[in-house]
């Protein structure tokens, strides 16, 4: 019968040792993270409205999202199963918005689309991606087809709209489905919009603030 | 004697590398949790349309918004802890939507009580199952979930019901991404609203060896993040 001598004892807890650091995180740069998505943002004549805005992101394992049956902004548009989530990672954001059935009026022009939904995903050290569906696109009863190119611009008189407008930011983007305004920039529309964005501070932190776990 | 302790060191030090690295799964295994997926849990998005079966919908939608996911240990229990997500749903049709509710028919979600792994490989038990595999367009996982919960409507005999809807993210376009949803009465468990497998889109039924429809909306899975603790399961709970 084998007995555990106080030498072997040590070696014991040097091999703990070695697994606690094995599973300890590793030391790696501290990410700054970005993220938030809605469906509806509308500012007309400064006074703002969102619908199914998840608000920001609060760091690299939050995820928040947003939802409504129906939306309304009064005397402007309304829509139905409106939806929004942004997920942060520690080297990624996912973000996405949509809603159905939308229908609007801007400065008497009538805008109605089946389905609008942004996302936008970002990469820590890798290129941002933006993507946009919208399906059934009207324009004053016109159908409309979207090229799927960032930021298609139609000029109508008295409006613009963007059609998968991309923004570029500091490591990552906002993508907004479906934007519109008025020259006099006194409405302002976006319909679907979802912002990503992950970046290096270049710090460097352990995975609970510099302090060592117990080893048992 | 010293031979033997140091083989014995270096057993514990690399299986618990291996098992901190994932390459195995922990040896502890609970036989009353054994319909929980093996698989990480993850999130899943998505909106979109589809349009009722029955040949009676005369093109009117169905919209729905869907989301999913494990946050924060959720489990079905016991004790459960909720899931995340939400589901909102309008049918604009009459072919399939109770005669006593009126149009259209609403469904608004008020707990995620399951988020469910499906197969799609030959194991349909959730354990050694195929995948999952990733969308090289968008390096997003892909695949098929189920979100389950209950919900609220405007029909006046199912003021609450509970939700099974089985959705797939099957890559970019989104043309071969489905939507089916069963709600049932809680207190005979019976099904009384059933969408079909749909693409979205579509009337098309994901079955029959369809590829897909015409596209109306986006399913996306995402990888877990650090918030995704909690369990997967292989079934869920309502009919």
């Amino acid at each position: 019968m084998d007995h555990i001598t106080s030498h072997n004892w040590k070696l014991l807890l040097l091999a703990g040792a070695m697994v606690g650091f094995l599973a300890w995180p590793g030391t790696s740069e501290a990410q700054t993270v970005t993220g938030q998505a809605s469906a509806v943002t509308a500012t007309v004549l400064g006074m703002t409205t969102t619908l199914a805005d998840t608000g920001t992101l609060g760091g690299t394992s939050d995820v928040r999202d947003a939802d409504q049956l129906t939306g309304s902004v009064p005397s402007l548009l309304t829509g139905e199963a409106l939806g929004a989530a942004t997920i942060g990672y520690p080297d990624q954001v996912d973000s996405e918005a949509s809603l159905a059935s939308l229908g609007m009026t801007v400065a008497g022009t009538g805008i109605s689309a089946d389905f609008v939904m942004a996302r936008a995903t970002s990469v820590l050290g890798g290129a941002s991606i933006g993507l946009t569906n919208i399906g059934g696109l009207t324009i004053d009863g016109v159908p409309v087809f979207p090229t799927g190119d960032p930021n298609q611009t139609i000029s109508l008189g008295l409006l613009n709209i963007v059609l998968n407008e991309q923004i570029p930011s500091a490591g990552g983007m906002t993508v907004n489905a479906l934007h519109v305004s008025t020259i006099d920039g006194l409405t302002n529309v976006v319909i679907g919009s979802a912002t990503a964005g992950v970046s290096s501070s270049g710090s460097t932190s352990g995975g609970g603030g510099g302090i060592l776990p117990p080893l048992f | 004697m010293r031979l033997r302790t140091w083989t014995t060191i270096l057993v514990i030090v690399v299986a618990a590398a291996a098992v901190v690295a994932g390459a195995v799964p922990p040896l502890t295994v609970d036989l009353a949790s054994a319909w929980f997926s093996e698989q990480p849990c993850d999130f899943l998005t998505g909106g979109g349309w589809i349009l009722p079966p029955a040949g009676n919908s005369n093109g009117a939608k169905a919209n729905f918004a869907i989301g999913g996911g494990c946050k924060h240990g959720s489990t079905p229990g016991p004790p459960p802890i909720p899931y995340w997500g939400h589901l909102n749903y309008l049918d604009h049709g009459t072919s399939i939507k109770p005669v006593t509710a009126p149009t259209p028919f609403h469904v608004h979600w008020t707990s995620i009580d399951a988020y469910v792994f499906v197969c799609n490989g030959i194991n349909t038990d959730g354990f050694n199952c195929t995948g999952p595999s990733t969308d090289p367009k968008t390096g997003q996982p892909v695949g098929t979930r189920e979100v389950c919960g209950t919900a609220t409507t405007n029909d006046p005999m199912h003021p609450t019901v509970h939700f099974r809807v089985r959705v797939a993210d099957n890559g970019e376009p989104g043309t071969s991404d489905f939507y089916w949803m069963h709600l049932s009465d809680p207190n005979t468990n019976m099904v009384f609203y059933d969408t079909n497998c749909t693409f979205l889109g579509s009337s098309t039924p994901c079955g029959s060896g369809g590829t897909g429809g015409p596209g109306g909306g986006n399913i996306q899975l995402h990888k877990p993040n650090p918030s995704t603790t909690g369990v997967m399961v292989t079934f869920c709970p309502y009919p």
